[in-house]
């Protein structure tokens, strides 16, 4: 069932076409990444989906409804933003008691509790949060956001400015947040890595439009060509399985490193490649498929859109 | 309007602004300050003279406070962005608006009695005696400099929600300027006014509601679009 809906999406500022014609759909359940380069429109689709931005043309749905219209809504999701929202003057409990005072959460200092615990931070529960480092703030922001339980979670750049340690508590939240409480995530980033992990869906946008909108494992395989990576004993075994494996499918195909050999296997199934191998006597140690990671297929998608970085 | 919504914001600003040492130091500084310089330290100063001079300084010395405490509020959340994510909880614009306003001009108002207290106190230690305004004129603190403290605490809130930050650093120097030359213009219509009379009290009173009317029909056409494209 889908939990948002985005459809025929379009925005302009004066004459400035920021977004053209957006369709994509978030299933319930799904951590989707939403991904594109800098100014392609990413957080202008974020800003009409949670009703700060009323779109030109199009809507964006979430349950069926316009959040722009509807504060029931607006009270079954939860927002952690680029800038956290998060106020420097007030302590970390104290921010978390304002948001859900203004939710109307029941039993306010337990949720407060539970949620400082989720993110880390039970023990700098009275400092104000002006003296937070920005990981510490954002894991605040995140607890703030949580802490109505939301069906839907929109995060912006969640990660952006964190160190890897911090990162990795960030992808965790999200995991376990997403398993345990069965929340939608929609995952507006840059870091592909972090996308990588932990969304089983993707949109790439870029200049305002849709570029590609699948599931990460089927993007990978698109736009992948299919290839093989086998590793040899040594080098000397690895020449060996050089000489069939060109009189097979040719040098344009095959790629050497050292006693490993990556294969494109979209001429000869890798099998057959296997096959031969053995019955020219070369031990093949060990055979992997490859696949793209997520990173090099975002930069072909935008390459052919003209993209430089 | 959702009014136990507006108390939760309304008290939030209060503990925010009273929470800051910062805050709290500049308001008393600026509070004394103006009443400094705008109290009556010549001699001949009478309860009459104070309570006329308070009649016009009263809501100036509410107006100044409230345009003070605004910036740290209004403004701020916009700098920080923490308003886009007000604006994604289930309270709608005016109740932000609203709250923030109540907070701010208690706060406000409390620091303008501070500043009073100050006039009152030094006009006496002048007078080597304690004056003490005219029943009126305690009725004219008590009503209408609240009243007028929150027209102008909405009205810059209202500005600085819809308009960009380059355009309110000059409407808020203007601002400055207008309260600062009216505190020394409300000086010196004391030495040509005759005593402070209720129907003078019922035209400040009825020019403050007025306002604060004015400023609740703009708080209409709040646009939170308005909001998120001016955010710097």
């Amino acid at each position: 069932m889908s939990i948002i809906e985005v459809r025929g999406l379009s925005k302009s500022f004066e004459d400035r076409w920021v977004l053209s014609n957006v369709n994509f759909q978030v299933e319930e359940g799904d951590i989707f990444g939403y991904l594109g380069p800098n100014g392609a429109g990413k957080t202008t689709t974020l800003r009409i989906m949670l009703g700060l931005l009323k779109p030109t043309h199009g809507e964006a749905l979430i349950n069926g409804k316009d959040m722009a219209n509807d504060g029931d809504m607006r009270k079954r999701v939860g927002v952690l933003l680029e800038k956290n929202g998060i106020y420097d003057r007030l302590s970390a409990h104290d921010n978390l008691q304002y948001f859900a005072r203004l939710y109307g959460v029941d039993d306010v200092e337990r949720k407060i509790t539970e949620q400082l615990e989720l993110v880390g931070l039970t023990d700098r529960r009275d400092q104000k949060a002006g003296k937070f480092s920005k990981g510490m703030k954002q894991r605040l922001g995140l607890a703030r956001a949580m802490i109505h339980d939301p069906e839907i979670m929109f995060l912006d750049e969640p990660s952006s400015g964190l160190d890897p340690e911090a990162q990795k508590l960030m992808r965790d939240i999200i995991l376990e947040m997403s398993k345990k409480k069965k929340i939608t995530v929609f995952l507006n980033s840059h870091n592909l890595d972090e996308v990588q992990r932990v969304c089983n869906r993707i949109a790439i946008l870029q200049y305002g439009t849709i570029r590609a909108y699948d599931t990460v494992e089927n993007m990978r395989s698109t736009y992948s060509r299919p290839m093989m990576e086998f590793t040899f004993k040594d080098d000397a075994t690895a020449d060996r399985a050089q000489l069939v494996l060109n009189a097979l499918i040719g040098e344009g195909g095959i790629f050497r490193k050292g006693p490993v050999i990556e294969v494109a296997t979209d001429s000869v199934p890798p099998d057959e490649l296997i096959e031969r191998l053995v019955q020219n006597g070369v031990r093949v140690t060990e055979a992997k498929r490859m696949k793209k990671s997520l990173e090099e297929v975002y930069i072909d998608i935008i390459k052919q859109a003209g993209w430089k970085p | 309007m959702n009014w136990t919504q507006v108390k939760i914001v309304a008290v939030k600003e209060m503990r925010e602004i009273t929470s800051s040492k910062g805050t709290i130091i500049s308001t008393i500084f600026f509070a004394l300050w103006f009443g400094l310089l705008n109290g009556q330290s010549a001699s001949g100063v009478t309860s009459d003279s104070l309570s006329k001079q308070l009649f016009f300084m009263a809501p100036m010395l509410g107006a100044l406070m409230g345009y003070l405490l605004t910036g740290t509020v209004f403004s701020n959340e916009k700098k920080d962005g923490v308003i886009e994510t007000l604006l994604c909880t289930p309270l709608d614009l005016r109740t932000i608006w609203l709250g923030k306003l109540i907070g701010v001009s208690i706060v406000a108002y409390l620091a303008s009695l501070i500043s009073i207290t100050f006039v009152v106190l030094l006009a006496s230690m002048t007078a080597n005696a304690l004056l003490v305004p005219s029943l009126v004129i305690l009725v004219h603190i008590a009503v209408t400099v609240p009243l007028f403290t929150a027209a102008v605490v909405g009205l810059i809130g209202y500005c600085q929600l819809l308009l960009g930050m380059k355009e309110n650093t000059v409407i808020g120097i203007f601002t400055f300027l207008g309260l600062f030359i009216g505190l020394s213009v409300a000086g010196g219509l004391v030495a040509g006014s005759n005593s402070i009379t209720p129907t003078m009290l019922l035209i400040m009173f009825l020019v403050a509601a007025a306002l604060l009317a004015f400023t609740f029909y703009l708080a209409r056409f709040l646009s939170k679009e308005k909001v998120i494209t001016t955010i710097p």
